[in-house]
């Protein structure tokens, strides 16, 4: 899936049909959406188009560069997100395209989580069992994810 | 035809701990007569949710759904009863992606 078939209509529309469907399931239900490296382009501009439809976005590992596989969300206005942002990262990701510095400086004006230390990378500096992926802070990392979206304290920075 | 491109995981976050998941496949009716397939994941199925969140994976986004549906094979839902249950809510979905390849 390219970033750009992440940013198109199509892609939007099935997102929102998706959103709808959970609705009709979940009445009442708080719907938020997360997304993980290239899987934040999708979250952020389904998160800028859904508006008032969904709760709050999650943003880990965001993709803040471009790459040969497209734009990311280089070019993104995070301010087009209505409703409340999390970004969450890790400050050793060692991904390319996913540095720890924009999150920081994101997180002036949105919630931020950031997270150190872990397990010894076992894979690529992109792929998820390294601090990318948040090897061996799994846990604590998604507690903190799912107390935000639950409206609970939660830790800023882990651990 | 599926359109297997969206890969659109589910799961429903709970604030109480997790037991076993519960996991179908829903199907909605999409462009040109094609249907849009997501995974639906509950912690526990007898218990009300406390939010719903739609995961998006990394990566090429696909988990080729297509490929362990219709009859999802025992390393799928080890998969993702790994990912997904209890304590589940431990795992980050990039993983879920990695380890539920078969």
């Amino acid at each position: 899936m390219s970033d750009a078939y992440r940013m198109s209509a199509r892609h939007l529309r099935d997102i929102a049909a998706v959103v709808a469907d959970l609705k009709q399931r979940f009445p009442g239900m708080k719907v938020y959406l997360v997304g993980t490296s290239r899987g934040t382009v999708s979250a952020a501009y389904a998160g800028a188009a859904l508006g008032p439809e969904i709760a709050g976005v999650v943003l880990s590992s965001t993709l803040f560069n471009s790459s040969k596989a497209g734009a990311g969300l280089s070019g993104f206005d995070f301010a087009s997100i209505g409703a409340p942002l999390l970004l969450v990262h890790h400050v050793d990701d060692r991904c390319s395209v996913t540095p720890y510095g924009p999150a920081l400086g994101l997180g002036q004006r949105y919630a931020l989580i950031s997270v150190s230390g872990g397990e010894p990378a076992r894979s690529d500096e992109c792929e998820a069992f390294s601090a990318h992926g948040f090897l061996g802070m799994e846990a604590p990392t998604v507690q903190a994810i799912t107390a935000w979206m639950l409206g609970k304290s939660y830790a800023r920075q882990i651990p | 035809m599926n359109r297997i491109k969206l890969m659109l995981s589910i799961l429903l976050m709970l604030a109480a701990s997790v037991g076993l998941a519960a996991e179908a496949i829903v199907r909605l009716p999409s462009e040109g007569g094609a249907s849009l397939p997501y995974l639906l994941s509950q912690g526990e199925a007898d218990k009300p949710p406390a939010a719903v969140a739609v995961l998006f994976n990394g990566g090429g986004g696909v988990v080729g759904l297509n490929k362990r549906i219709p009859q999802p094979a025992p390393t799928f839902w080890s998969a993702h009863v790994r990912c997904l249950s209890a304590r589940a809510l431990r795992a980050p979905w990039s993983m879920c992606r990695l380890t539920s390849t078969p």
